[in-house]
């Protein structure tokens, strides 16, 4: 739609560029406008495919991993959530070893 | 920058087994008869049928499944071994074998088979509900750990089995070279499966429906008839396993190998093989029964309490699931 307008002000445009003769303006205006149309046609696709394959993605993704990629954990959470498990294990051993004595 | 990139990166693969390994350390220097020739053949003969277990395991686990019915398949293989090998002048024979006639030495051997053959039927209903019905894994298993534990109850009548024929005891006690023949049954054994993982169709056929089930079935790759086979094969080790366990143990009951799966489970993600699939190596699954093993006979020789120490092999557990998550992010 906005293309459309554009087309139109430009044709309009051409009417007064053409009637002052400058017939070579209206034609590169033109021609901008096919490549701006074909650069948007390509992105479109490009758009719909990146879309398929993210559905495709999901789709193939196991339960499991469905189940990972839902839960919005960064690297740096996992990281603390490691080291903390580390030093649980240690207080463990730790209270095992007062406790058995 | 990069240095520390690596650090991080090698405490993120190896993390756990430095934090066991210094344990291990630990003990050793508190308690020196840790690092005793006696203890570590002890703790070899331990790892040896756990390893076989972990390595049936481990192919399920590479296809991103699971098979929670490996340790009651090991009850029941145990159970059937015992109760087709025990003496025959022994009071307490079991009431079904009862008049069985004492077979010479290649009875051990058909016995060992008749155990392998019935887990194999069971990997096999495990690996037809799981590629044909497309029932989660971990359901499928978690149905058939019950459905073995009933049998095996049926079976024995929960009665426990002992009076084994000394041949039979010999496969766990004998030694060939000064090293016991449980070593050498599992050394075999694993070098069987690295030989199919690494070397056979089969092998490249388990990582890439770990890796892509979906790109490995369009690139030609049968997926039900693999994963069959990875189920039948792990309930032959399974079998493979109890019988070596009845042996050693000289004796059985229906809870022989309760919970083993999931220490088999525990030692291959500690070993490396994950839970996401497509990935494991059998010298994997053997570091990770190792560093297993040495984590509970450490805490033993330290004295530390039996509550705390299932405490402490649970976080183990949590701690190699949460690298692999980790890993898995990293990835994504």
């Amino acid at each position: 739609m906005a293309c459309q307008n554009e087309k139109e002000r430009m044709a309009s445009e051409n009417r007064i560029t053409a009637s002052e003769g400058g017939r070579i303006t209206s034609e590169s205006i033109e021609m901008s406008l096919k490549e701006l149309e074909e650069k948007n046609r390509k992105l479109a696709e490009e758009n719909e495919q990146l879309r398929r394959k993210y559905e495709e993605y999901q789709r193939i993704l196991m339960p499991r991993e469905r189940l990972y990629d839902r839960f919005d954990v960064s690297l740096k959470t996992m990281d603390r959530i490691i080291v903390a498990l580390f030093i649980l294990l240690g207080i463990m051993l730790v209270l095992g070893m007062i406790a058995s004595h | 920058m990069t240095k520390k990139m690596d650090w991080k990166q090698f405490l993120i693969n190896y993390g756990i087994i430095c934090v066991l390994g210094i344990l291990v350390l630990y003990t050793g220097i508190m308690r020196p008869k840790f690092f005793t020739l006696r203890n570590l053949q002890s703790i070899a003969l331990n790892v040896a049928p756990r390893f076989i277990i972990a390595v049936g395991v481990s192919g399920c686990l590479i296809t991103k499944g699971t098979d929670l019915s490996a340790g009651r398949a090991v009850g029941l293989a145990a159970c059937v071994a015992g109760t087709l090998l025990q003496k025959a002048d022994y009071s307490g024979r079991f009431e079904l074998t009862k008049n069985l006639p004492a077979y010479g030495i290649w009875w051990v051997l058909v016995v060992l088979l008749i155990s392998m053959a019935i887990c194999a039927i069971f990997g096999l209903i495990n690996g037809i509900v799981i590629s044909y019905l497309n029932v989660p894994a971990f359901i499928g298993t978690l149905g058939m750990q019950l459905m073995v534990y009933g049998i095996c109850l049926v079976y024995t009548d929960a009665t426990p089995i002992g009076g084994y024929r000394d041949d039979y005891t010999y496969v766990a006690t004998g030694r060939f070279l000064g090293i016991p023949f449980l070593f050498w049954i599992a050394l075999i054994v694993g070098l069987i499966m690295w030989f199919l993982y690494n070397m056979t169709p089969h092998g490249k056929y388990m990582y890439a429906i770990g890796g892509n089930e979906q790109a490995a079935e369009v690139s030609g790759v049968n997926v039900k008839k693999t994963k069959i086979i990875i189920y039948v094969m792990a309930g032959v080790l399974y079998a493979l396993a109890g019988f070596l366990l009845g042996a050693k143990a000289g004796g059985t009951s229906v809870n022989m190998g309760q919970g083993y799966e999931l220490e088999a489970i525990a030692a291959c993600t500690i070993g490396g093989v994950s839970v996401n699939g497509g990935v494991g190596r059998v010298s994997g699954v053997l570091i990770g029964v190792l560093v297993f093993e040495l984590l509970k006979s450490a805490m033993q020789f330290l004295g530390i309490e039996t509550n705390y120490q299932y405490i402490v092999q649970g976080i183990v557990i949590i701690v190699s699931i949460a690298l692999d998550i980790r890993k898995y992010i990293a990835k994504k």
